[in-house]
This record gives structure tokens, C-alpha cells and sequence, in this order.
């Protein structure tokens, strides 16, 4: 018996993998996937998941929850069925994604120096002044390269319709481009025919460009030392970080194997101080320097901040990103990307209010269990309200903390995000997903031919994050439509 | 007036430290009420200095100590002229509601919302309230009366607070020092409306009787369409005049630390701090050939 599901019911939504309701409208650029699905038996495909699971626990690739009472590490669960994206739609984020990034740079650029946005009032200064994550300590810097996010990851989805939507960017550190290239490999030993006849674009190029983003950042020198720094081994994210520092043969530290001399950063080494000239570091602004940010932090380097400020060494990402990826900011990126560059946004956002605009704080407040209500500075699925799934309690309490402090809250209408197949207890059913790609700025913008599909395993769950239940599964970013 | 500002800060540590890294603000800005004349960063162990401008346009020296020491002493020497209160221009009268209407008012909303030291709590507004049971009158007006409330329904009484004390904190106490006072005014102030900014600095006390204690001071400056920033002293109960050098703006004591900084070493270390204000002679142009 194959895999497929003869009764596979897309619903109401929009499906990735077939254009019915019926398993039998598959699109184009599934076909071969389907073909190749069909002709395999479910007790050789349960081989295959398996063998896939335990290669992954063998390389330890986990991730850490938080606030979880059992406070492990776990496997990333991993669905052996791939979303695969045509050439003409990956053409069409991609242009999108440049776009999007291009403008957010400039937005940061102009909001550390002239502000001339709030002048013309684009955004309200009140927004940005009021900002948790706007470094006023770096007000008048000049980054190196003028590039502020080096790394980003955007969140996309894909409405009932199929049009892909920016949900949010991710302009601090991004994580799970280590996930992204792990898949890849998994998919390679599970399907090792199906890729070469398929024509899927390579991801594992993602270390060297993004080495080569962070060696722009040193000009002029003649070996530049790069540095990955890393909170340390109970960051949810270790794993990736010794991942990425291994793909780009980089050193992997933690702040107290790092020192400052005369404003220059140094790594201590067996072999004496080796000077350090680009930081793609892993760690929050807040605990980057306990001189300059917060005094009780104990994972940062002392003198940092000012060996940044004297030019002596690169950050990537720069300090004060955070601003331009608040949940408020988000909802006024549009305008922003016509007011730098005066086009049309590709990408548009998803329909979004905002709690600090009276008329919009009222439709928030008298309609909040309809909406997706989130907090303006969590990540990760913290803080967040999906009205429709929530109680009446749940609801309750957050009208309330809405009406407290409405510059914390956005509102958004729930998007009936696509679905994919996936493989949850024994057959094949339609599961959420979204898409999180990662652009690199480094002599110019690239996205890596892929990214992240992360899938919500729970039935009707519309959560996708690694911390609340979510899975992953393999992009295939086509070098033509089939 | 010309003043001659001495504030020497000494750290004694219990045994050595190593690794000292530092962030002053010290300098007193140049504005159209003073002109600093001369600035020097005195510093022991030996150090090189680095500066940048925050934000506010305070002047932040930035150095490290990394070879160990059981003593860390940062003295700064200033010499600044101020100019009389009656050589300023005069605060306009300017009415609350022109207040609300002013274009600068959006730029400067960083003052009259919530910050570190000044969570805008509803005590903060009711408080104000109080204060101006009469009516409002205009903004300078009010700014003064809100200062002279506390002036007089808080006591000044050294140690009552500690560094980390909060204005809503003040508020439930009734007493502290110029700092808190400073804060609460802020408080009282962006509860109305008004945008409000701590100053950090000295005082000038020409009344101050042999071996009393000198130190640094803080008081407030509030935002006035068509004028720019007034300074009120609610601690004295009076508009800052002549006798206040300004060192830092902010939106209150957290961003203005004068010395802020991490060191390795001893957890334990004794803190000095010793301020001297007096007035000097002008400075003689010396020509040269």
C-alpha cells in the first residue's frame, strides 16, 4: 500500500501540494513527488523516517524549550515530506525579500542618524522614541559598510488564496538556518534519487556566504578573524551556533574567552591573545557589555561596546536592530519601503492594527476574539493571542493588557494559512505551515534558495514555532516550474 | 559667574582589580546659559581616554584600567562661566493647549512617557492633581508650581533613599534627596503633559558654612514652546540660575550616571566621592605672539 491518502482532504485552505479538494489535482511541481510517493510502500517509507530520526538525535540536533517543567533538549520533529516552491514563485520572494531588506536597512540608517522619517512623519516618533529596542547609545554611529542587519529571517505565509504574506522579520538573531541545511541532509540519504532528477537548488552554501558577509565587514585587513559568540551551552540556540561556527571553520566563544585591550578585542587562546575583527554574535544587545547595557549581566564582554564604538571591531548583526523588527514597526514597513525606494512593496504585510491608534484600539478591543493579537516585542509564539482559538478568559485578559498599554499590542487578522502534507499518526493530512528564509547582506542582498518550512503538527494548530510544537520540513527551492 | 568645579571620585577595593572598564559623564555641556572653558580628565591608575556624544548631547569619556590596582581614582577639573538669570531671555507665557498643539511636542515624547526612574503611575498624576487643585495655568506656571508642592510637602532627608529608589517609591515616603525630588517632579510634570528632563550638576552654595558637605546636584528642566528648556531646582525651590552647572540631560538618573562601569576583582570596595565648587577668578586671554 503506498503512502498517499486517497481520502486526503484539503479543506477550506490552500494546499501546497494539491489544487482540489481530492488527492487527485496535484500541482505541477509535485507531480514527480507524487509519482514517487505512490510507488512507495509505507512500510519502506517508515524505514526511511526512522533511519532520518535517529541520524538526527545522533548529531544532536535539538533545540531548548523554555518554561517547560521537563526542561530538555529535544529532537526538532522533522516531516519527510518536502514543500517544494516553483522558480517563477521563488523569483517573485525573492525580489520581495531584497526589496524588504534593502528598506529596513536604510529605515535603521536613517532613524540612527537624521531621523528623517519621523520628520516627515512616516512613522510617529513616539513609536520609535518609545521603542524598547532603540539604542539610543548609538544614536550618530556609523556601522561598518553602513549595514545594520547582516542576517535576517522572514517569516512568510501563504493566505487562502496562495499569495505569500510578510507575518514578521527577524532582524536580531535570526536562528534555524542550521535546521535548514540539516534537513537538506537528511532528505539527501532518505530520497538520493528523487533530488537528482528533481533539480532543487543547493542550500548548503549558506556557511560560506554567510563567512563571506562577515569578512566584508573587515576591509583592508589581511586574514580577518571571525568570531562566532555564543551565550553558551543553555542558549536554546546552541546547537546551531557550534553548527554555523563549524560550516564557516570559525571559532566558537563565549564572552569570557574574550578580552579588551586598548578598545581592541582579543580571543584567549592556548597560544597567547589572537585580535578578533568581526563578531557574528548570538547574543542579545542587552548582554552584549555589562559596562554599557545591563551592569548584571554576566555573559558579555566588558569594553565591547566601546571597541565597537572606536571602530576596532564588527558586529554583525549591528546594535539597535531590534527597533526596525518590532511587531508596531512591522505594520508600517510597507510605507517605509515606498518612502526609501520608492516602489510598490512585493511582499505585502498581513492586515494589521495597531492598539496605539485610538480607532484602531477600539476595533482590537471590541473584536479581540477574531483576531491574533500579539505583543510588540516577544518572539518565538510568547505573548500572543489567537482569539478564535482562545477562551473567554484568555480573551479577557488580554483586552485588559491592550487597554493598559496599547503600545505593546498589535492586532491582525487571523490568516487561514496554507497547509502541506504531512505525515502525523500513520497517513498523510493537510498541516499548517509558514516559511522562513534567510538574507544575507553582504557585498549585496542574496537569499539562500530555500529556508525553513516549519509545519504545526497539532491538528487546526496555527502555532508553528519549534518551542510550542512545531516541526520542520525540507524547502525545495526549484531551478525551474516542475 | 566664573566656577571652578572639582569632583574627584575614588574606588577603594578590598584587594586587587583588574579589567576595569568605564563610562563618565563629567564634562558640563556648553549651552546659552554656560560655556565651559576648560575640561581635565585626571586619572590614576594612568588611563587613555576615548569620548563620544550620547543621545542628549552629554559628552561621555570612555577608558579601561586592565592591569590590577587596589585604587581607582577619576578626578574631574572644570572651569565654567554661567550667565546671570537676568542676561537669559524670559520664559514665555505659553498655554497649555498651545503646548498640546506644538509641532516639537511629538519629537519630545520620550519625556513625557514612562521611563526607568519614573514609571508614570497613577499616584504620579493624581499627586498633580493635587498640586494644581487651583486650575492650570500656563505651562511654565505649572511647572513651577508642581516644583514648589514638593518643596514643600517633602523632606529633605539625606540617606531616607538609595540609588535605585523610583519617584512612585518618593512618593509613599515623602522624603529623599535632590535626585528623588528631581524624579518626582518629572513624574508630576509628564502626568500633566509637560515634557520634563533630568539635569545632572552642581551647585554653587555661597552660603555653605565651613565643612559642610558639597556635592553633586540634580534638578529639572521642562520643555517651553518658543523658548526651549527651563531649568527648575525643586530641592531649593527656585529657577536654577547663576550658581547651577549643568553636567547631563536625560530622561532621568539612568541615563546620566556620572560614573557607570564593571571591573574584576574583590566584590567589596569603598566609594568616595568629594565635590568642590568655588568661584574663580575669569580667564586671562594670554596673547600670543
Amino acid at each position: 500500500m503506498s503512502i498517499l491518502n486517497p481520502h486526503y482532504d484539503s479543506g477550506a485552505f490552500f494546499d501546497e501540494m494539491f489544487a482540489g479538494t481530492e488527492a487527485a489535482g496535484t500541482r505541477p511541481h509535485y507531480s514527480r513527488l507524487a509519482e514517487r510517493l505512490g510507488r512507495l510502500p509505507e512500510d519502506e517509507f517508515n524505514r526511511r523516517r526512522a533511519a532520518v530520526d535517529s541520524a538526527f538525535l545522533r548529531r544532536g540536533v535539538t533545540f531548548t524549550v523554555y518554561n517547560d517543567t521537563q526542561g530538555t533538549e529535544r529532537i526538532f520533529p522533522f516531516d519527510l515530506i518536502p514543500r517544494i516552491i516553483p522558480d517563477h514563485e521563488w523569483r517573485r520572494i525573492e525580489a520581495g525579500l531584497i526589496q524588504r531588506l534593502h528598506a529596513l536597512n536604510l529605515f535603521l540608517d536613517d532613524i540612527y542618524h537624521g531621523q528623517k522619517c519621523l520628520k516627515d512623519k512616516i512613522v510617529p516618533a513616539a513609536l520609535i522614541l518609545g521603542a524598547k529596542h532603540f539604542r539610543r547609545e548609538f544614536m550618530n554611529f556609523s556601522v561598518p559598510r553602513g549595514i545594520y542587519v547582516h542576517i535576517c529571517g522572514s517569516d512568510l505565509i501563504r493566505d487562502h488564496q496562495g499569495n505569500y504574506l510578510v507575518l514578521e522579520d527577524n532582524l536580531r538573531c535570526p536562528s534555524g538556518a542550521s535546521y535548514m541545511i540539516e534537513n537538506r541532509a537528511a532528505m539527501r540519504r532518505a530520497f538520493p534519487n528523487l533530488f537528482q532528477s528533481y533539480g532543487v537548488r543547493p542550500v548548503e552554501s549558506y556557511g560560506d556566504d554567510l563567512l563571506k558577509a562577515m569578512l566584508h565587514l573587515a576591509p583592508g585587513k589581511d586574514k580577518p578573524n571571525v568570531v562566532l559568540l555564543t551565550p553558551g551551552v543553555f542558549n536554546s540556540a546552541y546547537f546551531e551556533h557550534c553548527f554555523l561556527a563549524r560550516q564557516m571553520g570559525i571559532p566558537i566563544v563565549e564572552g569570557r574567552d574574550l578580552v579588551v585591550r586598548d578598545a581592541h578585542v582579543y580571543m584567549r587562546t592556548t597560544a597567547g591573545l589572537v585580535p578578533v575583527d568581526v563578531i557574528y554574535r548570538r547574543i542579545d544587545d542587552d548582554f552584549l557589555d555589562p559596562t554599557v547595557f545591563r551592569g548584571d549581566s554576566m555573559l558579555g564582554v566588558p569594553g565591547l561596546v566601546n571597541a565597537y564604538r572606536a571602530g576596532h571591531v564588527a558586529l554583525a548583526n549591528s546594535i539597535g536592530t531590534g527597533v526596525a523588527d518590532d511587531k508596531v514597526i512591522y505594520a508600517y514597513v510597507p510605507k517605509l519601503i515606498k518612502y526609501y525606494l520608492g516602489e510598490e512593496p512585493l511582499l505585502p504585510n498581513v492586515n494589521t492594527y495597531l492598539a496605539s491608534e485610538p480607532l484602531d484600539r477600539k476595533y482590537i478591543l471590541e473584536n479581540i476574539e477574531k483576531l491574533v493579537v500579539k505583543s510588540a516585542n516577544e518572539a518565538g509564539g510568547y505573548g500572543m493571542l489567537i482569539g478564535p482559538h482562545s477562551t473567554k478568559a484568555e480573551c479577557e485578559s488580554f483586552r485588559a493588557q491592550v487597554a493598559a498599554n496599547p503600545r505593546n499590542f498589535i492586532g491582525q487578522d487571523p490568516i487561514q494559512l496554507s497547509r502541506s502534507p504531512t505525515w502525523c499518526d500513520g497517513q498523510l493530512e493537510g498541516r499548517h505551515v509558514d516559511l522562513r528564509p534567510y538574507i544575507l547582506y553582504g557585498e549585496k542582498i542574496t537569499v539562500t534558495p530555500g529556508g525553513l518550512t516549519r509545519v504545526a503538527l497539532r491538528k487546526g494548530s496555527l502555532v508553528v514555532n519549534s518551542s510550542q510544537g512545531g516541526g520542520s520540513k525540507d524547502t525545495w527551492v526549484l531551478k525551474g516550474d516542475e | 559667574m566664573h566656577l571652578r568645579v572639582i569632583h574627584r571620585t575614588t574606588f577603594t577595593y578590598a584587594g586587587q582589580a583588574h579589567d576595569s572598564f568605564n563610562e563618565v559623564r563629567l564634562r558640563p555641556v556648553d549651552d546659552d546659559a554656560q560655556r565651559c572653558h576648560s575640561f581635565k580628565l585626571n586619572l590614576s591608575p594612568a588611563a587613555t581616554t576615548r569620548e563620544y556624544t550620547d543621545f542628549y548631547g552629554n559628552t561621555v569619556h570612555y577608558f579601561e584600567v586592565p592591569a590590577d590596582h587596589r585604587k581607582l581614582v577619576i578626578e574631574a577639573a572644570s572651569n565654567v562661566e554661567t550667565t546671570p538669570l537676568s542676561a537669559r531671555p524670559a520664559i514665555p507665557r505659553v498655554e497649555i493647549s498651545d503646548l498640546e498643539r506644538s509641532a516639537e511636542r511629538e519629537m519630545l515624547a520620550e519625556f513625557y512617557t514612562s521611563s526607568h526612574y519614573v514609571p508614570l503611575d497613577v499616584e504620579l498624576w493624581r499627586e498633580a492633581q493635587d498640586a494644581l487643585a487651583e486650575g492650570r495655568s500656563d505651562v511654565w506656571g505649572d511647572v513651577r508650581r508642581l516644583g514648589e508642592h514638593i518643596y514643600r510637602r517633602f523632606a529633605y532627608r539625606p540617606k531616607s533613599t538609595g540609588v535605585n529608589t523610583r519617584a512612585t517609591d518618593v512618593l509613599k515616603l515623602r522624603m529623599g534627596v535632590c535626585q528623588d525630588f528631581a524624579h518626582v517632579h518629572l513624574g508630576l510634570c509628564r502626568s500633566m503633559g509637560i515634557p520634563a528632563r533630568y539635569v545632572s550638576g552642581y551647585f554653587f552654595n555661597t552660603t555653605r558654612r565651613p565643612r559642610e558637605i558639597e556635592a553633586s546636584h540634580a534638578w529639572i528642566e521642562a520643555y517651553v514652546p518658543g523658548y526651549g528648556w527651563a531649568a527648575y531646582d525643586p530641592t531649593h525651590e527656585r529657577v536654577a540660575d547663576e550658581r547651577y552647572v549643568k553636567i547631563a540631560t536625560g530622561r532621568d538618573y539612568a541615563d546620566i550616571r556620572p560614573v557607570n562601569g564593571t571591573y574584576r576583582g574583590p566584590p567589596t570596595r569603598s566609594l568616595k566621592v568629594v565635590v568642590t565648587v568655588r568661584e574663580a577668578p575669569a580667564p586671562v586671554a594670554v596673547a600670543t605672539a
